[in-house]
């Protein structure tokens, strides 16, 4: 029994880390243009089936939602990396609440394409969609014959909603929309069993999670693309008098003036300059009777350089301020941890570079000291080829 | 009664008044009715990469500068094309939504010169239909 809610919990987070992870240069992406709202798919190069062509009727399927029809109305070749980009007009808006279907409004949801031939295609969204989405609630019975060392049996709880919604706040058609639209978040999630395995916790890991940002906003040359947020987080076991809340203000840009610099290379190469995400908050816990409380903050900037024309150097300095009571002796209050990777490429085109990483500090609250080194082969373009420079 | 699509906004007078001198106005309005030059749409391509290249935080980007995707991340890859299809489209022109073809060019790790970022956008661009 307890191997397989193990099990499931595995399979859960296996999930959990796909969903997070990128998408595939193979897959093709989902987004709404940001002038006309009309959904995009951008077919990577050889992907896209032939029936789909100007005229053509395909199907929006939407976190496993019921079928959303839509008109092929421009397919354009795509001088970057070859494939096309298909613009549809979809039945229905799609930046509106959709009703009655299960579906997840995560950047990371499935989203797939039902070509005229063929079957689903699935699409890497980009856009968050306004619309709520529901998984459960799952009960699963473990009866006594499975010999699975349970003889009681148990019943697992499992709920999850959440909402990822976009309001827009300021109608300037000029304005991208992360700059005209809050960022509204909330989500609910249990996760528990009616009944404790002697010598073994309960599964109980129940959380209401909210969060909003605000749109992003530039300051000249200064900031850029600030977003000012704010994250709750309540834990509660159901079983024990155990919870944790977390109350946290973020703050993230990126800050202009901190181009990437070049050193001794013989032409100039631009990337995103340096960026930066500080959060401050208040943390309570009560862990097995023990309260503990105090004040939590979290400071991370990155930056790009390059040398010799083929050295790229990625930095980043992460510091950690736990002020809360209670904390065990080995988590010092403030942490510093640094990373620094190097990494080589004999030419822009190559699919592999050399990669060699050093990282140094403290981290977390189980390694009081961290030092380690990466040295290895990174892999890029498996698939394609990259726009000559 | 037949009417000169260039004469300028005396032209359907019937009052027999004096035709008045064209306003700016009406000479934008004219600018807009021609369609758009190759030549323009070549430097709407370089304004509205410009603009894009800003909005994300890459200031003064010259036509030799080497863009190096794979240190972008998904976000401003959105950004970056939605700022573009919006500078395009209040030029007279449009384009497809480009933030799925940046975030595979992130994802494949592509570098592209900045002249050559504006010779596909301006391919891929085409003049707004008049309706």
């Amino acid at each position: 029994m307890i191997r397989r809610i193990l099990l499931g919990i595995l399979v859960l987070s296996v999930a959990g880390i796909a969903l997070g992870d990128d998408c595939s240069a193979t897959t093709p992406r989902f987004e709404l243009h940001a002038a006309t709202q009309n959904p995009t798919v951008t077919f990577p190069k050889d992907t896209m089936p032939a029936s789909i062509t100007t005229g053509a009727t395909v199907k929006l399927i939407i976190g496993g939602g019921s079928a959303i029809d839509a008109t092929v109305t421009d397919v354009t070749t795509n001088a970057f990396i070859g494939g096309s980009i298909v613009t549809l007009k979809a039945s229905q808006p799609l930046n509106g609440p959709i009703e009655g279907v299960n579906a997840s409004g995560l950047t990371a949801a499935t989203v797939s394409l039902l070509p005229p031939a063929g079957d689903p295609i699935n699409l890497c969204g980009l856009t968050p969609l306004n619309y709520s989405f529901h998984v459960g609630p799952t009960v699963s019975t473990e009866p006594s014959s499975t010999g699975s060392g349970n003889p009681a049996g148990a019943v697992r709880f499992q709920f999850s909603r959440g909402m990822l919604r976009l309001v827009e706040i300021s109608k300037d058609a000029t304005l991208i929309p992360a700059e005209r639209s809050l960022q509204e978040e909330l989500s609910v999630s249990i996760d528990t069993t009616d009944q404790q395995v002697a010598g073994t916790p309960f599964v109980d890991d129940n959380r209401l999670t909210a969060a909003i940002r605000s749109p992003e906003k530039t300051f000249g040359k200064v900031l850029n693309r600030v977003r000012i947020g704010l994250e709750g987080q309540f834990a509660r076991a159901i079983h024990t008098e155990d919870r944790d809340t977390d109350a946290t203000i973020v703050v993230d840009g990126w800050l202009p003036f901190f181009q990437a610099l070049n050193i001794l290379t013989q032409s100039r190469t631009r990337t995103l300059p340096l960026s930066f995400r500080i959060s401050a908050g208040y943390r309570s816990q009560n862990v097995s009777g023990v309260k503990s409380d105090g004040y939590v903050a979290d400071g991370v900037v990155s930056y790009h350089l390059y040398l010799f024309d083929h050295y790229a150097v990625d930095l980043s300095e992460e510091t950690v301020f736990n002020d809360v009571s209670d904390r065990p002796a080995s988590t010092p209050r403030t942490q510093h941890s640094y990373k620094a990777q190097v990494s080589y490429k004999a030419d822009p085109l190559s699919m592999f570079s050399a990669v060699a990483s050093y990282e140094n500090g403290h981290s977390g609250p189980v390694f009081t000291k961290l030092r380690q080194y990466f040295v290895g082969v990174g892999i890029q373009q498996i698939f394609g080829s990259a726009a000559k420079p | 009664m037949a009417t000169d699509p260039n004469a300028n906004g005396g032209a359907g007078s019937t009052d027999g008044s004096v035709p008045p001198a064209p306003t700016p106005a009406v000479t934008t309005m004219l600018t807009f009715a021609n369609p758009p030059q190759a030549s323009t749409a070549t430097d709407v391509a370089t304004q509205c990469s410009q603009k894009g290249f800003t909005t994300v935080g890459i200031t003064n980007v010259k036509p030799a500068d080497v863009i190096d995707f794979s240190r972008f991340d998904q976000q401003s890859c959105t950004d970056l094309g939605d700022s573009i299809v919006l500078c395009v489209s209040a030029k007279g022109f449009s384009l497809p939504a480009l933030g799925g073809t940046f975030d595979i060019m992130r994802v494949q790790g592509t570098q592209i010169t900045f002249e050559n970022f504006t010779k596909a956008i301006t391919q891929m661009m085409k003049p707004t239909e008049a309706k």
